[in-house]
């Protein structure tokens, strides 16, 4: 049914690059955010009375 | 009252709820069988498409729209109802095994009523439709097994609506598969039996989840 | 020196990550995909993680089922939003990786449709948990549905399995080409990485819970509390 396109592809690190930056990219961006709010989480619970 | 006297009467009760309204006769059927006639507007006529993808279209309009069928039973029992059924001592898994039959039966009820639809818009091959006796039952039981937990985990909030068929959908597909390939094995000669064991198998693991989670689902509705 | 032993696993995370980056671009390339399969790399382990985080999140509810302790509620919670993140990143490489080699994005096969439907099933979780307000009722109702939803994955797995070779005349397994040593490396440096994002994601939610528990104590008047139903004292006339 599927057939292989090419053994070699044309463009093949294009394709590479933005594998890795997606998931990299979105693995970190992940672990930012978490660090964004645990930030602030805590900044609230300090202004709590 | 014993287990099953109890289940047979919130059954009964939910049945006559629906005879009074006959909210999945006239309202949800139909809305099924406009989706039918839609899809071909949308897809193309062609008679052979339309004999090939047929059987497919129609369980997926089962499943989707048996969603819609689900989702009465939680819009009809409001919280004072349920308190009610709570104080008279009903077991939970009786309640949730009454619960479901009426379910089953009603989304039963609309595959009927949706099946010579399909057979006259699409045309489809129809070989072994006995098999369907046995088909549509089991299909029915499953999704409303599935359905009834996923409303019993969404009872009283505001999105049920948006979130129980999400909690359904992606389960249910091996209950789509096996409704879908059972004539599709069939016809490639391939033999019906691990479809119906498949749906046997997953209608049976959906009756004892659902029972054993029956009484933490009520203790989760404060 | 405190903030580097707190830290300590996130550093080790990212040496991981990076060791497991120098050898997945200098490892030879496949002989018949090419350069292309080193998305496997990273496709494979996010995919693995995702099941993974799963498996946690099953094994918290079941314990918070058993034990009614909050940290199991806050694992399982943990673990389903880690999970996500990493079943949706093995989605889209994928993808990607699909796109070159098959022609098209998606291919439809077992392990791929399930983790498609496995990125729903954690949706359905996830809101699930955000629809409900009252911590316990979250806890039980989100347990629940965890464990069903575990029942029936591995079900789903199977039935796309036959459903495949009930059409697939030749069963040409895509995804299985990768080089051991490369992959297995890869593996354990994506495990530090969920271990690392996990012990942040457990750390807010104990923040949140701390959070939700000062607001249930000050109780604070609804808005619409002060708007009084007007009635009538005497026929025809509001007070």
């Amino acid at each position: 049914m599927f057939e292989l396109v090419a053994a070699q592809v044309a463009g093949a690190w294009w394709y590479v690059a933005a594998g890795y930056t997606v998931v990299l990219g979105g693995m970190a961006v992940f672990g930012v955010a978490l660090a964004l709010r645990i930030r602030r989480a805590r900044r609230r619970l300090q202004n709590m009375p | 009252m014993t287990f099953w006297r109890q289940a047979k009467e919130i059954a009964r009760k939910d049945l006559v709820v629906e005879a009074r309204t006959s909210e999945v006769v006239l309202m949800t059927a139909p809305f099924g069988a406009a989706a039918l006639i839609l899809i071909p507007l949308a897809i193309g006529t062609d008679a052979p498409l339309l004999s090939r993808l047929g059987a497919g279209m129609y369980w997926i309009v089962v499943l989707l729209f048996g969603v819609l069928v689900i989702l009465r039973k939680s819009a009809v029992d409001g919280p004072a109802q349920t308190d009610v059924i709570r104080l008279l001592g009903v077991d939970p898994a009786a309640r949730f095994a009454g619960a479901t039959a009426t379910t089953a039966f009603l989304l039963l009820l609309f595959e009927i009523i949706l099946a010579p639809v399909v057979i006259a818009l699409y045309n489809p091959d129809l070989r072994g439709w006995p098999w369907l006796l046995l088909i549509l039952p089991l299909t029915a039981a499953g999704l409303a097994l599935l359905g009834t937990i996923a409303a019993g985990v969404t009872t009283g909030l505001g999105t049920r609506i948006s979130l129980t068929p999400l909690l359904i959908i992606p389960l249910s597909l091996p209950l789509l598969l096996g409704a879908t390939q059972a004539l599709e094995g069939l016809r490639l000669g391939r033999g019906i039996l691990p479809w119906l064991v498949l749906l046997a198998a997953v209608d049976l693991a959906l009756a004892v989840a659902g029972v054993l989670a029956a009484r933490p689902i009520e203790e989760a509705t404060a | 020196m405190t903030a580097l032993r707190s830290r300590w696993l996130e550093l080790l995370a990212i040496v991981a990550l990076a060791a497991s980056l120098v050898r997945s671009f200098t490892v030879q390339a496949d002989v018949t995909q090419g350069d292309v399969q080193r998305l496997m790399y990273v496709h494979v382990p996010s995919a693995w993680l995702a099941f993974l985080a799963f498996g946690v999140t099953v094994f918290a509810s079941a314990a918070w089922l058993r034990t009614k302790q909050d940290r199991w509620d806050r694992l399982a919670a943990a673990s389903a939003e880690v999970g996500v993140v990493f079943t949706a990143l093995a989605i889209a490489a994928g993808m990607i990786w699909a796109r070159p080699v098959w022609g098209q994005f998606w291919t439809w096969e077992p392990r791929l449709v399930t983790t498609a439907l496995l990125f729903f099933i954690y949706l359905g979780y996830l809101s699930l948990r955000k629809a409900v307000l009252d911590p316990a009722v979250r806890a039980r109702r989100a347990a629940i549905m965890g464990i069903i939803a575990f029942i029936q994955v591995p079900i789903v797995y199977q039935s796309v399995n036959w459903w495949r070779s009930l059409h697939q005349t030749s069963s040409r397994n895509s995804i299985d080409t990768p080089l051991r040593l490369t992959l297995w490396l890869a593996v354990l440096a994506f495990t530090f990485v969920y271990l690392a994002l996990m012990r942040r994601r457990l750390e807010l939610a104990r923040l949140e819970d701390q959070l939700e528990a000062r607001h249930a104590d000050s109780a604070s008047e609804l808005a619409g509390d002060g708007v009084t139903i007007p009635t009538l004292d005497r026929v025809g006339q509001n007070v």
